[in-house]
């Protein structure tokens, strides 16, 4: 007997539903799974037969055959488990057909036949709502996670009698109530033991997101002493997603405040949470199932390999940079990342997403971060200062390690100097995140307004937004010219200086973009000039 | 290493020949034979070695500038190792002022090193000369450059430190000079200043203190063109600068005068050290008047000042008041 059971399948972040068929027929008795299967997909037939058996259903001594459809895809993941040992059950005759009807199954087997949870429901879900499915049938632990898409009805199982119970029963996908409850007990049996149950939708949950914000409460801008340059550059850089660079001696805190730089961001919005917890649900990072409502933070070592940074692996999964999205990709000590990693960052920061082409697959992730760098001025750390004692060729090999288009696409260049030591034990705080933070939100709704759907940062202005929005007076128009002469800046140096001009001013609650708006954009833009600019003018 | 196209002929001359700079054969330890590119020293020109750090600040590189450039005009030849700081820059400022120059690199005549100076080594290759002991393709090593230094001190009458740590190479060409009987002259700089230390060093132990390209230029016997001559007609006006020089400095006094009051102040605050944008914004919100200043205005206070070319930025992003 034929019947087929809908589950679904990613790809990177895209997803698409997958209809496993299940026969059985008359011939040799034997189990076979096709339809283009990594190693684990396929071994899902030992996991069924054996979690069958022991929840007291042996199967037939008949020919079985599973197919995966759409055939030529190829899927990998344990998540057809529960779909392949449901359509077995309703081809037994065990389940009534009309009973799966509709409804999503995904999740892996034990041999005892207890569900764990998989990765990548978050966009089996959307894939799922967009073709209409009604609800669905998942893993205690993916529950959550998968109710972060509405329009579906979310039912969490333990074990795989209790999918077989609650089928059995009549789990009519539409026929029951919502309660005010966060979790209901949906179908009772006679006895009165609860079968399945549904998860509520919404991105609360219960319990602990409050946990999440008393660590993000730990890490504050006023624990920072002083470096008021650079905590303004951060707060520019938090206010329009800009990319920013620190360079200074050790111990000035520059991994300090990249840390901190979270805190001052403002939050996802619903859409970007999503968009960012599908990255995170198909590399199966999402703690809990929680959905994400901070903005990532990654900060990879320097020695990451560019699979890791970029994204990669036989079925390339994403890396650092598409982990990020949305959020800050940190790296600290700069020079010290392979040349070659660094200039694998062209990519995403130009286009906004990576590109990764394997043997199994050609994948595009989303990666929209903000880049933060830190790195010392000079191997020994210390350069403009007398304490330094680096050769001028090491210091030039050392700096010249990042490279040209790496730093042009760098907004914000601030140098943290050292800390004085008599501020080491200074009582007096500095400004704390929650004002910074104010002031940033500020700033992002002007720009929400400013741009309604279009863009979300000032940073992602493109050449015909910037002429729209950044409207300058002549006279201020004649001074950057002057800048731009005097100072060499090309125009894509011009252009970055008038996106920061545009933060800087919505910062300030400004419209028009002044001519000090500009001169803080182009100190910001020329510190790296300093550093980099080696030839000795005359 | 990149070699350069023979397109200028190196000419090898050995000790023996009667082209060999007779200022170089008179030294102990002379070279068997010497790479020249361009004209050949010539004992009749005088000739002044202005070294110094290749990490150099900018007081020592607008100094660099000034001593070459005035020297140059004066019709002297600066000799110099074309490296990174000092050496480039006084060899710059002295071809752009119409004077000569004579590279001495640690490496063959056909190697440009450091790659950063090729604008200067292409000048040079025309204008100029390049002359080395090494022979051509022989790449830059550790062990070359304190070897040329003999050949700078030999080649000038006398040796102007511009700026030199403690422990330098620059110290090396001095003691070159010293044994080869070269007058020794050092431009004095803070005592705090690690780039001056060298330099107040061998003013102590008694070298010709360089105050201004004259004092140099009167080592050399030479008269200046310009404020020499008036200074030895009229004792008066000897402490007197330029014509050209007084009408700058009254342009900037108009410029600084005219500035607004908060910028004013700002300018101010900024000594002679050069501040960072941080240390600068302290120092300004200690005053009085600068209490209300927020750290935005200071920066853009700072760089419209800079844009009046009434600052200058330097290494590290630290900004000080442009040299007058």
């Amino acid at each position: 007997m034929f019947n087929t059971i809908i589950s679904g399948a990613f790809c990177g972040i895209d997803s698409y539903l997958v209809q496993v068929e299940v026969d059985i027929s008359q011939g040799l008795p034997c189990m076979e799974m096709v339809g283009c299967l990594s190693r684990e997909a396929g071994e899902a037939k030992q996991r069924i037969r054996v979690a069958l058996r022991n929840t007291g259903v042996c199967l037939p001594p008949s020919r079985i055959t599973i197919n995966l459809s759409p055939a030529d895809r190829y899927k990998s993941g344990t998540a057809f488990d529960l779909p392949a040992a449901v359509g077995l059950l309703v081809s037994m005759g065990l389940v009534e057909a009309a009973a799966t009807k509709g409804i999503l199954f995904v999740g892996e087997l034990g041999l005892g036949g207890e569900l764990k949870p998989v990765r990548g429901i978050l966009p089996i879900m959307r894939a799922a709502a967009s073709a209409g499915i009604a609800a669905c049938i998942v893993p205690r632990g993916n529950g959550r996670e998968a109710s972060a898409q509405e329009d579906i009805r979310v039912y969490e199982a333990d074990h795989i009698s209790q999918v077989r119970a609650a089928l059995q029963a009549g789990l009519q996908p539409g026929g029951e109530e919502k309660s005010g409850l966060g979790r209901v007990q949906m179908d009772r049996k006679g006895d009165g033991t609860c079968i399945l149950s549904a998860v509520r939708p919404g991105r609360e949950g219960e319990g602990s997101p409050t946990k999440e914000r008393e660590g993000e409460a730990s890490e504050d801008f006023a624990e920072i002493v002083g470096q008021d340059s650079v905590r303004r550059a951060a707060e520019i850089a938090a206010a329009g997603f800009h990319h920013m660079l620190m360079i200074g001696p050790p111990g000035s805190g520059k991994t300090m405040i990249a840390r901190r730089m979270p805190s001052i961001l403002p939050p996802l919005s619903k859409e970007e949470s999503l968009e960012v917890s599908a990255i995170y649900s198909v590399c199966g990072r999402l703690r809990d199932g929680r959905i994400l409502e901070k903005r990532p933070f990654l900060a990879p070592h320097h020695t990451a390999t560019g699979a890791a940074v970029i994204g990669g692996g036989r079925l390339p999964m994403p890396g650092a940079v598409s982990l990020a999205h949305r959020g800050i990709l940190f790296l600290d000590e700069l020079p010290e990342f392979k040349r070659s990693i660094l200039d694998m960052l062209r990519q995403p920061l130009e286009e906004r997403k990576v590109q990764i082409a394997r043997t199994y697959g050609n994948m595009e992730y989303p990666a929209d971060f903000m880049l933060v760098g830190a790195m010392n001025p000079c191997p020994c750390g210390y350069y403009p200062h007398d304490r330094c004692r680096c050769s001028k060729a090491q210091t030039d090999r050392y700096l010249s390690r990042v490279s040209g288009p790496i730093l042009d696409r760098m907004d914000l260049c601030v140098e943290v100097p050292g800390v004085e030591r008599r501020k080491l034990f200074c009582r007096e705080k500095g400004e704390s995140s929650a004002a910074i933070r104010r002031r940033v939100l500020a700033a992002r709704a002007i720009q929400e307004k400013r741009f309604k759907s279009s863009l979300r940062f000032n940073g992602e202005m493109g050449v015909g937004e910037i002429e729209k929005y950044c409207v300058l007076e002549r006279e201020s128009e004649r001074k950057l010219r002057h800048i731009a002469q005097t100072c060499g800046l090309s125009l894509r140096a011009c252009h970055k200086i008038l996106r920061t001009a545009r933060t800087i001013a919505d910062l300030e609650g400004e419209e028009p973009v002044r001519m000090r708006h500009i001169h803080e954009a182009v100190y910001y833009r020329l510190s790296a000039g300093t550093y980099w600019d080696r030839r000795e003018e005359v | 290493m990149r070699r350069e196209r023979d397109d200028k002929k190196e000419r090898c001359i050995f000790r023996e020949d009667p082209d060999y700079p007779a200022r170089l054969r008179e030294i102990r330890g002379a070279p068997r034979r010497i790479y020249v590119r361009g004209p050949l020293p010539a004992a009749e020109i005088t000739s002044v070695a202005i070294i110094g750090a290749r990490k150099c600040s900018s007081y020592g590189r607008e100094m660099a500038r000034l001593f070459a450039s005035a020297l140059a005009a004066a019709g002297v030849q600066i000799v110099s190792g074309m490296a990174a700081g000092i050496d480039g820059i006084a060899q710059r400022a002295a071809l752009s002022a119409g004077g000569s120059s004579i590279a001495v690199p640690g490496c063959g005549t056909d190697i440009c090193y450091p790659a950063e100076n090729r604008d200067l080594y292409e000048q040079l290759l025309e204008k100029g000369t390049i002359l080395s002991e090494y022979p051509p393709g022989t790449p830059p090593a550790a062990c070359h450059f304190p070897a040329r230094n003999r050949i700078i001190s030999a080649l000038a009458d006398l040796v102007l430190v511009i700026e030199a740590r403690e422990k330098s190479g620059t110290l090396i060409t001095v003691d070159f000079a010293l044994d080869q009987g070269k007058d020794v002259c050092a431009l004095p700089g803070r005592v705090t200043d690690g780039l001056s230390t060298g330099c107040n060093r061998l003013i102590r132990q008694g070298a010709g203190i360089a105050l201004a390209p004259e004092d140099i230029l009167s080592a050399l016997g030479i008269f200046c063109r310009k404020a020499a001559p008036a200074a030895s007609q009229n004792p008066e006006s000897a402490g007197k600068k330029t014509e050209c020089e007084k009408k700058r400095q009254e342009g900037k006094a108009v410029l600084v005068s005219g500035l607004e009051p908060q910028k004013r102040l700002v300018w101010e605050q900024m000594g002679d050290r050069p501040l960072t944008l941080q240390e600068l914004y302290e120092k300004v919100r200690k005053t009085k008047e600068g209490k209300e200043l927020g750290l935005p205005q200071v920066t853009d206070i700072l760089m419209d000042l800079m844009m009046r070319e009434l600052i200058s930025r330097e290494y590290g992003n630290k900004y000080e008041r442009k040299a007058e």
